[in-house]
């Protein structure tokens, strides 16, 4: 059996730190990856996932429909607008190039999946630097994004309230009983009535949408407001049985149409 | 086992971290101490100890010898010369101040007790930042400075060996644990060497004045001090040992302490 190929992109980021103690400072720069959960929860999966990290994706996201061709789904995971928006040649050079929001959005309405994983640098995000709101992208999401900095923290933890049915399609054999969430982009779901709402947070924490669905032309769109791993996902949830099924009902929900 | 009042400073730090993902980026910041163990350890040992912070221990490390009579043994692990060499009154407005690397060589020397634990701001350090090869304190301590960054980084781990007997090493026994690192030291002529690591001293005492001095090559914290290192069932025993054989400064105690 062939698998279904999925784009993922974001997930990682280079860190620079300073450490000042007392009068000196020195600095160490590390890199790293996000995905590794959802990597594992995939790996014996119908889905190969190609894994193109943020800093990557600047040059290497297709800029033309056909680069996006081979894809039953694009997933983008903490990575921001700005880094689609301006490719080197945009910004270094004031070189035209192709907007790769509006191709993620055709590409979407001709029936691809499209899927936006929560995060520092999704939606709003931090200080609202991720800056999908009002994008072509954002047009594609079941979801519409606050023009501020978006993050919910839960640093007690919240439980997430499902909303579906238990024979959703996307919902089938998790159960009710989710493990605790840190946190979560607060995002409003579309009226459109393809949209379903399938989890929300506990009213405690807004009862904002948690896993939404939507269709977009041709195409299925899914947003999750949490993310894949630490810190607003700890291990618990990871390692949760149905932290893979989860994944997979996704992502079967996702490509069904491509 | 005596009580020693034990002053220790560094250990501490503030990160400011830039997370760069793609185009975007942000920043972070965090306030972090390597300080918990020992002082634990120290604690459980009987000892009393007063803890400083790298950012406090700019104003608020002892200015006299006055000031540190009150200790037995000083402790620096992981604070660089210049933080307590350069306050903000001499660096910024100018004015002279006192060094206190002077004050604790002069206070050893009437009897204190001295160790440096190595770390990145330890001895020369990291790029030579520790920079203490060239300050009065170098008198008082038993080793040599390499003057340039005197890292060994081993992250495959290396294991340090005893080489005699002494009271700092009493019922320590078996294998020690790994280190993933350690600054380079030279031991004194003087100097004894309690144990070695690869081809270079470990653990370093010798007198100074009539107080004693001791180095410890690597850290008593992550990460150069692996969490085997840290959970070791002799962790405690050793430190609490070298505190109070470092902080025998009545002449009493220590003549009756020489005889055995």
């Amino acid at each position: 059996m062939t698998k279904t190929k999925v784009l993922l992109v974001g997930e990682s980021w280079v860190s620079a730190a300073t450490h000042y103690k007392g009068f000196d400072q020195f600095s160490s720069v590390t890199f790293h990856l996000g995905a590794e959960p959802l990597v594992t929860a995939l790996r014996d999966s119908p889905f190969e996932l190609t894994y193109m990290t943020s800093h990557d994706a600047a040059e290497k996201f297709p800029f033309t429909s056909e680069g996006l061709a081979e894809y039953g789904a694009v997933i983008l995971s903490d990575v921001g607008a700005n880094t689609l928006l301006l490719p080197p040649a945009v910004w270094m050079q004031g070189k035209p190039m192709p907007n790769r929001l509006k191709l993620i959005r055709d590409w979407t309405q001709q029936g691809g999946g499209l899927m936006m994983i929560g995060g520092y640098l999704s939606f709003q995000g931090i200080d609202g630097r991720a800056r999908w709101r009002r994008t072509p992208v954002e047009d594609a999401l079941p979801v519409t994004c606050l023009p501020y900095d978006d993050r919910i923290e839960v640093p007690e933890g919240f439980v997430p309230e499902i909303v579906g049915a238990d024979d959703h399609p996307v919902l089938r054999g998790l159960g009710r009983d989710w493990p605790l969430l840190l946190g979560a982009n607060e995002v409003e779901a579309r009226t459109d009535p393809a949209v379903e709402l399938l989890a929300r947070l506990p009213a405690s924490e807004g009862g904002h949408p948690l896993l939404v669905i939507g269709r977009y032309g041709k195409g299925r769109t899914m947003a999750w407001m949490s993310d894949i791993g630490p810190h607003w996902v700890p291990d618990a949830f990871t390692k949760w049985e149905g932290f893979s099924k989860l994944w997979i009902n996704s992502l079967s929900w996702l490509t069904a149409s491509s | 086992m005596p009580s020693r009042k034990i002053l220790l400073a560094g250990e501490s730090w503030v990160t400011y971290k830039v997370e760069a993902k793609g185009f975007s980026s942000y920043a972070t910041s965090t306030y972090g101490e390597g300080q918990a163990e020992i002082v634990a350890a120290l604690k459980t040992a009987g000892h009393e100890v007063t803890f400083i912070p790298n950012h406090l221990a700019v104003n608020d490390f002892p200015w006299n010898v006055e000031a540190l009579a009150p200790y037995d043994v000083v402790m620096l692990s992981d604070i660089s010369a210049d933080t307590l060499q350069i306050h903000p009154d001499c660096f910024d407005r100018c004015l002279r101040t006192p060094d206190r690397l002077r004050v604790i060589r002069d206070w050893v020397k009437l009897g204190g007790g001295l160790v440096m634990v190595g770390g990145y701001l330890s001895f020369s350090g990291l790029e030579g930042k520790g920079h203490y090869q060239a300050t009065p304190l170098a008198d008082a301590l038993p080793v040599e400075m390499l003057g340039y960054d005197d890292r060994i980084e081993t992250p495959e781990g290396v294991t340090p060996v005893v080489g005699g007997t002494h009271a700092i090493l009493n019922g320590v026994q078996g294998d020690w644990p790994h280190f993933l690192g350690y600054n380079r030291l030279k031991a004194k002529a003087d100097a004894q060497v309690l144990m070695s690591v690869e081809n270079d001293p470990f653990l370093i005492v010798g007198n100074f004045g009539r107080g004693r001095a001791a180095a410890f090559a690597s850290d008593c914290s992550a990460h150069w001090g692996s969490p085997e290192f840290l959970a070791w069932e002799h962790y405690g025993r050793f430190w609490g040992q070298l505190v109070d054989w470092l902080g025998v400064s009545s002449t009493a105690e220590k003549s009756a302490d020489q005889q055995t």
